[in-house]
């Protein structure tokens, strides 16, 4: 697929380097010759400096010839701006990242289209619905997913007093027989391992199981978390991420926002009903604990500083908050933050790029993943009619290394698969797999 | 260049011409009023033509003689000597207090003189009190037998209300060919309760827009009151005084109510109701545009005080023994007579409970809705203020939090909440101070409050005033009382600041410093 990027921001740099590994021919079009450079000399991909609203620049980048334009500049106006002009130059789809979630509603995505920009993405809503979501599950840190909810991956820390801990993946099947759910993956110290039967759970692993959401309660149990229904909240960061959770939260659960930034405060509580907007340093763990730190159920961190929402985020954890939810915009801090014992962290970059990633993989696959922390990726495989996986039983197909089958859906269908199963044409099988073995595996089922 | 030309303020021209303008729009009211007496034959005609023509000549006088020379020397002007349409360049920022107070001083005085002339007033204060009360639309009256009135009077009285109801500036910015500097003050001046965006980005159409939502309003309640049998008189003089929640009782409608007609008195119920709502919500309610009319806060709170309100007056007064029918009766219609601060006034039941009296009292100061043609603090207000003691309890708990007083989604800026608490605070003194002079007149105080209150809210008659009894006369009071009750009526119509503004040395200075 040939696609051009208009933006060597955070995200535009993420992106242009996942979809490099993919094996996409990328063009990075964007104003500062400097970051350019050095992204030319670490991945394989054409950059071309200029404005993306120029059409001279696009005509360089071969705008007519891209199957995919992706503007994900800081400006808003310039994102679409330049997917009208990359539309009206030949581009068969664009997609522009935008900052008022407010141009997301259903009613103006025609008057987008017809202009020449498909689709829309805004990164602090994804990151602030992603947010919700996580709220309202108290078992898994991270979820995603697949077929419309057909099937879900769970991504779910292991506790030292879970019954799991210390016990191999063959005993966790043996013990809960019953339980539809399959370990895909196991992420310790920093490094993805696709586990094997004997491999012995430890006490801080992160582990991917992907399963079905109605085995979701079954799932709880089995690895011994709490059911914690979260009433109470609070949020520290009044920037975008921070207000529009707080909008979509408030109403449902109590929500008690932090903010330094007094003119923020005010853009906040002019937006907000029902949520006790609060100004104050969010480092300043005395205020935090008199607004009632202890007493919250859970606690997102979303300033600007990702060190400010990490420390924050232990603190509350130290305070007995069940929940902690940091945003990371670092990506170097992910893992490490993982590590020290906070829940979730959520990255808009990854997410952004892992939604964007959507349009890029449509037909072959229908939606994907990339995983915090791992680079690894999930992805959801349409298994073609002359697909070699079709040919044999899945012992005895030569599933690449770094691989694994998480489930099949076929029909309205849940498989969680055995050595025994048969994979037909028209199933939906969902892949997790390392960057060095997507390539073999697209080949594989498609 | 023109501010140049201005030497002392007070005088300005361009103010002057706006008072003449409306002054011949009196006189054009007043000729309308011979033609009704020539027409029933009630033998005012030659006092009225008389009043007419020393009204127009005042009028002109003031319109193209004052400040000629001045005028001619900054060349400006130059429209016929009948050419009713105004200018307003002259006029800017705080002048339009000025104004605001001159017009609705000179015109409701100069407004007296029919009373006078026809010889239905017998005293000048009398004719000021009625004529003050008419253009406040407040309704207090000393009349307390309307029949006893010629026919062309009783239109007359009725027309002053109208007018009165959308407002005096509101009238001469609905004239005004070319909108200066001074005609977005004078609308704010006029609608100062408000925030609300208007009808139509030309100040001048917007304005017009709802003149005719206003006279739509009218020609729809006298046509169904003279379908239920109402005299033309009667319908039309009641449809004046209703729509501009005025209260002048005509005697055919009195009887009908008092010989208690449910249609007559359902129509009555209806229209205060509605004249008791923001004209901007009403041109929409009327051009029929009613989605997401109920997001509306203020509307909400009007609708839901109002049933709630009901409920416990007709709660209490079946509490107190009266019957059932009665009190759902009188509960409903006097509700709204009070809360649209129309002050139709339907003789109370036999056992009238004191809790009813607190709650009309309540009622009558908190209003009806901004931008209404009725008077009182304005339930807007009272929603700001409600939002934001609330709030100030959640920062005695948390002295950290921030918070914004939202009205409708959209932020109200503290400097408007400041005046909203300033205005609450004058309001009350207004009401205290109208209440210590009359007082000294030798009213009760309970009595004495409540004349003020009713009053300066542009309530007029109320069962909340004993002293008065069940007639209502006005007339009763010692002179003083009645040019008290009249400043009031004044200061409550131009919402107080305007008056407090004009009446404070501070603002002459500020005057002079700009010549």
């Amino acid at each position: 697929m040939n696609i051009i990027i208009a933006g060597d921001g955070e995200v535009g740099f993420h992106l242009a380097r996942s979809l490099t590994e993919l094996n996409h021919s990328i063009t990075v079009v964007d104003p500062d010759q400097e970051l350019l450079k050095r992204l030319e000399r670490e991945t394989d991909l054409l950059t071309i400096a200029g404005s993306s609203t120029s059409p001279r620049v696009l005509g360089e980048a071969n705008v007519g010839d891209c199957d995919l334009f992706v503007a994900v500049l800081h400006e808003e106006s310039i994102n679409l701006m330049s997917c009208v002009v990359a539309k009206r130059m030949g581009a068969k789809r664009t997609v522009a990242r935008i900052t008022n979630a407010e141009l997301l509603a259903p009613k103006h995505r025609d008057m987008f289209r017809e202009v020449g920009v498909d689709e829309l993405v805004c990164p602090e809503r994804i990151a602030a619905k992603e947010i919700t979501n996580l709220l309202n599950n108290s078992v898994a840190t991270e979820f995603f997913d697949f077929s419309g909810g057909l099937l879900t991956m769970y991504l779910i820390r292991i506790d030292a007093e879970s019954p799991v801990a210390g016990h191999s993946v063959q005993e966790l099947v043996q013990l809960y027989s019953t339980l539809k759910a399959r370990v895909v993956a196991i992420l310790r110290g920093g490094e993805t391992i696709i586990p094997h039967a004997g491999l012995v759970f430890q006490h801080g692993d992160l582990a991917y199981i992907i399963s079905r959401p109605n085995q979701l309660e079954a799932l709880r149990k089995a690895v011994g978390k709490e059911d914690v229904a979260v009433r109470r909240a609070m949020i520290v960061g009044a920037g975008r991420v921070g207000r529009y959770a707080a909008l979509t939260l408030e109403g449902k659960i109590g929500i008690t926002l932090f903010e330094e930034s007094r003119k923020r405060c005010e853009e906040a509580a002019a937006l907000l009903e029902r949520t006790l907007v609060i100004n104050g340093d969010a480092t300043d763990i005395a205020l935090l604990k008199e607004e009632g730190l202890q007493g919250m159920d859970a606690f997102i961190a979303v300033t600007d500083s990702s060190e400010t929402n990490i420390l924050t985020c232990l603190h509350a954890k130290k305070l007995g908050v069940k929940r902690t939810i940091a945003l990371v915009e670092n990506t170097g801090f992910i893992s490490l933050s993982q590590d020290i014992g906070i829940d979730t962290i959520i990255n808009k970059k990854l997410i952004t790029a892992s939604y964007i990633s959507r349009f890029i993989v449509k037909g072959d696959a229908v939606s994907s993943k990339w995983l915090s922390g791992t680079n690894a990726e999930l992805i959801e495989f349409n298994v073609g009619r002359w697909s070699p996986a079709t040919r044999h039983l899945i012992r005895d197909l030569a599933l690449p290394a770094g691989s694994t089958i998480g489930g099949i859906i076929r029909g309205n269908e849940t498989i969680f698969p055995t050595r025994d199963t048969q994979i037909k044409a028209k199933d939906k099988v969902v892949v997790f797999a390392l960057p060095r073995a997507m390539e073999q595996a697209a080949k594989l089922f498609n | 260049m023109h501010s140049r030309i201005h030497t002392f303020q007070l005088f300005n021209p361009w103010l002057w011409r706006v008072v003449g303008a409306l002054m011949l729009y009196l006189a054009g009211a007043l000729l309308v009023a011979v033609g009704v007496s020539l027409y029933y034959g009630d033998g005012m005609q030659f006092a009225l033509l008389f009043s007419a023509a020393v009204v127009l000549m005042a009028g002109l006088f003031l319109r193209n003689m004052v400040g000629w020379r001045r005028r001619k020397a900054a060349g400006v002007g130059g429209e016929g000597l009948f050419d009713f349409q105004l200018s307003l360049s002259g006029i800017e920022g705080v002048e339009s207090y000025w104004l605001t107070v001159c017009v609705w001083t000179v015109l409701p005085v100069v407004g007296a003189l029919p009373y006078l002339f026809t010889g239905v007033s017998t005293s000048v204060t009398d004719a000021v009190f009625e004529s003050v009360s008419g253009f406040t639309t407040t309704g207090s009256t000393t009349f307390a037998r309307p029949e006893c009135l010629p026919v062309s009077m009783l239109v007359y009285r009725a027309m002053t209300q109208w007018v009165g109801g959308l407002g005096l500036l509101l009238l001469a910015v609905a004239l005004l060919r070319r909108v200066g500097m001074g005609a977005g003050s004078l609308y704010e001046a006029e609608f100062s309760g408000t925030q609300q965006r208007r009808l139509h980005p030309r100040l001048a159409r917007s304005v017009r827009r709802m003149w005719m939502a206003y006279g739509l309003m009218t020609v729809l309640m006298a046509v169904v009151l003279w379908v239920q049998g109402v005299g033309v008189v009667d319908a039309v003089c009641t449809a004046c005084s209703t729509v501009s929640t005025g209260g002048f009782m005509t005697h055919g409608v009195g009887s009908e109510l008092a010989a208690g007609s449910s249609g007559v008195m359902a129509t009555l119920t209806l229209f205060m109701l509605l004249s008791g709502m923001n004209v901007a919500v009403l041109y929409r309610v009327l051009t029929l545009r009613w989605r997401g009319l109920w997001r509306e806060g203020e509307l909400r709170m009007y609708v839901l005080l109002y049933v709630l309100a009901v409920a416990v007056c007709t709660a209490a007064l079946v509490v107190a023994g009266n019957g059932w029918e009665e009190s759902v009766r009188y509960g409903v219609f006097h509700i709204a007579a009070t809360m649209s601060t129309c002050g139709f006034y339907t003789p109370a039941p036999q056992r009238w409970p004191v809790v009813v009296g607190v709650l009309t009292f309540a009622l009558l100061v908190t209003g009806a809705m901004s931008g209404s043609t009725g008077g009182g603090m304005k339930l807007r207000r009272v929603m700001i203020i409600m939002k934001y003691i609330a709030n100030y309890f959640t920062r005695m708990l948390h002295p950290n939090v921030v918070f914004r007083v939202k009205v409708n989604g959209q932020v109200v800026e503290n400097d408007y909440i400041n005046k909203v608490f300033a205005f609450v605070f004058l309001y009350i003194v207004f009401i205290v101070a109208g209440g210590f002079v009359l007082t000294l007149c030798g009213c009760s105080i309970p009595d004495a409050v409540c004349l003020a209150a009713a009053n300066v809210s542009n309530l007029g008659p109320s069962p909340l005033i004993n002293e008065l009894g069940g007639s209502l006369d006005y007339a009763l009071l010692p002179d003083v009382a009645k040019w008290v009750l009249a400043l009031l009526m004044i200061a409550g119509r131009v919402e107080l600041f305007a008056l407090v503004a004009v009446l404070s040395p501070s603002y002459y200075r500020k005057l002079r410093i700009k010549n």
